[in-house]
């Protein structure tokens, strides 16, 4: 359980809470037993169907009735429509269904994977509008796991789909934007910065404009992380991707002299920022502390 | 290394002991809340719930708490012929993460062999069925891939003595695949890092006997960043902190040999400050309602830093050490 506050009820409200919820657990029990009987012989029709709905509207983490659920519909929805168009007019029913249930539960794994499942099974699904409903969740919860990982899930079927290699670079650099202008809204969006890693080395193997070489891309992106660190200093995201921008994986590449200016320039700035920051409070900015440390390692480290 | 939980002074009112008659109490009771609405609702989690409560009351050396008979049995009536595996309740569909508690069980219990062979054969082919081509393991047959189950395929069939090659070398690679820019894992190649799915992946190349494979210059660091202020830890950057990452960046540390990272004297006190001292059990954050698995993780993380007397835990299988030892470990001489 995560996030409800403790509470300590009276003799009087407990009392209350307990004959509320007698009524409750009667209906869920009576519910949960005619669901797995009825599964336990597989019956698949539209009641079946009808009472599995109702059951995960009391539980969405029950699983099992998932299960049950994706069976019915194998068995007896696809079996009975004449073509995919009726498929995907079951499937848009069924995703609303599913959309209700993430809007109160956006963190249930059991309904992302019963949304993955339903749009595996359908041809003519428009992905599309699959990016706005994620863009719309990212909104509401900028760090939402499961959002993230299913962003990327759909942006992959999306590039599967592409059969020239410049689509894929495109939706790889508007996917790069995208971190770009979320970071911008809020530096401390450590999943943003996650997934601009993951898309940023695709970009560079691809040679994208602006891309192609590691040397200018490290000196704008270093700018851009400088921006960040200026704006909060005690923000960890930003420097713990500072720290990768200045590990072996990108240094490794480039010439002696174009390394130490860039890690000169790096312990020069960030000294400087602790100094500033001893100035306004007093006391030195423990993640300065530790960068400077880090570069000076990096330093020696290639000499 | 440095702390940077170091000058940040603790909340005013220090605790200084763990309420273990209390938790024991809190678990004990945890079968007994018939008449509230929620106990109804987490039935899809009991197998979990039981073996989270158990490792627990081992941690607290309590371990005669349950009557045994009676836990072996629910164990087995949750059995699902169809599948091979266990579910979570009985007449619930076999899942991985259902599957490894109960084995858990039984093995913590000394009471593996109750499953006839034919069952444990069936149970062995359900497990390594869920293998998928590129390594990854599905947690049943939905589909549903996360660095999690490769985790608890590798936990289960190494407690059942059934590792192999043929698992464990695409399991690692698939692992490999799903380490991230700051050193740490994630559920999938891809994905974001999270301390929970650092674990599973670190303790899945613990088993595997490949923690080479691990690029400890950016984990370790990054896990010691866990901690805030306060002392309690998160399990991503710029999150609040909560007792059950206790565990999951604790066991982590430990497997790599770095506690020394936090500062343990402060992560204490935040899981002290969880506790529910009237009622017993441990909550995420403070003043928050508490559940079994927090009550688990915040003891387990406890015993890894070697406080309150309480019986050592491995921090691979999370079962007690001593039972641990007993598991035939794989790829070494
Ligand atoms: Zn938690």
């Amino acid at each position: 359980m995560h996030g409800v506050k403790r509470e300590q009820l009276s003799k009087d409200a407990k009392q209350r809470k307990k004959e509320r919820d007698a009524f409750k657990i009667s209906h869920y029990r009576q519910l949960t037993d005619s669901v797995l009987a009825d599964k336990q012989k597989n019956i698949f029709n539209n009641d079946t169907l009808d009472e599995t709905s109702r059951l995960l509207d009391l539980n969405p983490e029950f699983y099992t009735v998932w299960n049950y659920r994706r069976d019915i519909i194998t068995n007896h929805v696809f079996s009975n429509l004449k073509d995919s168009q009726a498929a995907h007019t079951f499937i848009l029913k069924e995703l609303q269904f599913v959309g209700k249930q993430l809007k109160s539960y956006p963190k249930v794994y059991w309904i992302w994977n019963h949304r993955k499942w339903l749009i595996e099974q359908d041809d003519l699904f428009d992905l599309k509008q699959e990016m706005a409903l994620i863009d719309k969740m990212l909104t509401m919860d900028s760090r939402n796991y499961h959002v993230w990982a299913y962003r990327r899930y759909v942006v992959g079927l999306v590039q599967d789909k592409m059969e020239h290699e410049e689509d894929i670079i495109l939706s790889n650099r508007e996917e790069f934007n995208y971190t770009t202008k979320l970071i911008e809204e809020n530096i401390s969006n450590y999943s943003a910065w996650h997934n601009r890693s993951q898309l940023l080395q695709k970009l560079l193997n691809s040679k994208t404009e602006g891309f192609e070489d590691k040397y200018s891309f490290l000196v704008k992106e270093l700018s851009f992380l400088q921006n960040a660190y200026y704006t909060d200093p005690d923000d960890s995201a930003v420097w713990v991707y500072l720290r990768w921008l200045l590990s072996p994986f990108f240094l490794k590449d480039l010439p002696q002299d174009k390394r130490n200016s860039i890690l000169n320039d790096q312990l020069r700035d960030i000294k400087e920022l602790n100094e500033s920051e001893i100035e306004d409070s007093g006391k030195p900015n423990a993640w300065c502390l530790k960068s400077i440390s880090y570069v000076q390692k990096m330093m020696n480290q290639h000499v | 290394m440095f702390h940077l939980s170091q000058n940040v002074c603790i909340c005013s009112t220090i605790i200084m002991s763990l309420h273990k008659e209390l938790h024991r109490k809190y678990i004990q009771e945890l079968d007994s809340h018939k008449d509230d609405y929620a106990y109804w609702l987490t039935e899809h989690l009991r197998m979990n719930g039981l073996y989270w409560g158990i490792t627990a009351l081992f941690t607290l050396k309590y371990e005669d708490t349950f009557n045994k008979e009676e836990v072996i049995d629910f164990v087995l009536s949750c059995w699902d012929d169809l599948h091979g595996g266990f579910g979570a309740f009985p007449r619930h569909d076999s899942h991985i993460l259902s599957t490894l508690s109960a084995v858990q069980i039984l093995k913590t219990y000394g009471q593996l062999d109750i499953l006839p062979a034919t069952k444990r054969d069936k149970l062995v082919t359900f497990v390594k069925g869920l293998q998928l081509k590129d390594g990854s393991f599905e947690g049943d047959r939905f589909g549903e891939v996360d660095t999690r189950f490769v985790y608890t395929g590798l936990s289960c069939l190494s407690i059942l003595g059934e590792l192999t090659p043929e698992v464990v070398d695409p399991a690692v690679e698939f692992i490999a695949q799903c380490s991230n820019f700051d050193g740490a894992y994630g559920m999938v190649p891809g994905a974001e890092s999270h301390a929970a799915q650092v674990f599973v992946c670190v303790a899945a190349l613990a088993i595997a006997n490949r923690l080479d494979l691990v690029n400890k210059d950016m984990l370790i660091p990054w896990l010691s960043e866990r901690q805030v202020k306060g002392g309690g830890l998160n399990g991503r950057p710029e999150k609040l902190p909560d007792v059950c990452y206790s565990w999951w960046v604790l066991s982590s540390l430990s497997i790599l040999q770095s506690l020394y990272c936090i500062d343990q004297e402060a992560l204490r006190q935040f899981i002290y400050t969880c506790q529910d001292a009237v009622n017993g059990g441990i909550s995420d954050r403070p003043d928050n309602q508490t559940d079994v698995y927090h009550t688990l993780f915040g003891i387990a993380g406890l015993s890894l830093m070697g406080f309150d007397d309480l019986e050592p835990i491995d921090p691979v299988y999370c079962m007690p050490k001593r039972i641990v030892l007993t598991i035939e470990k794989y790829g070494r001489e």
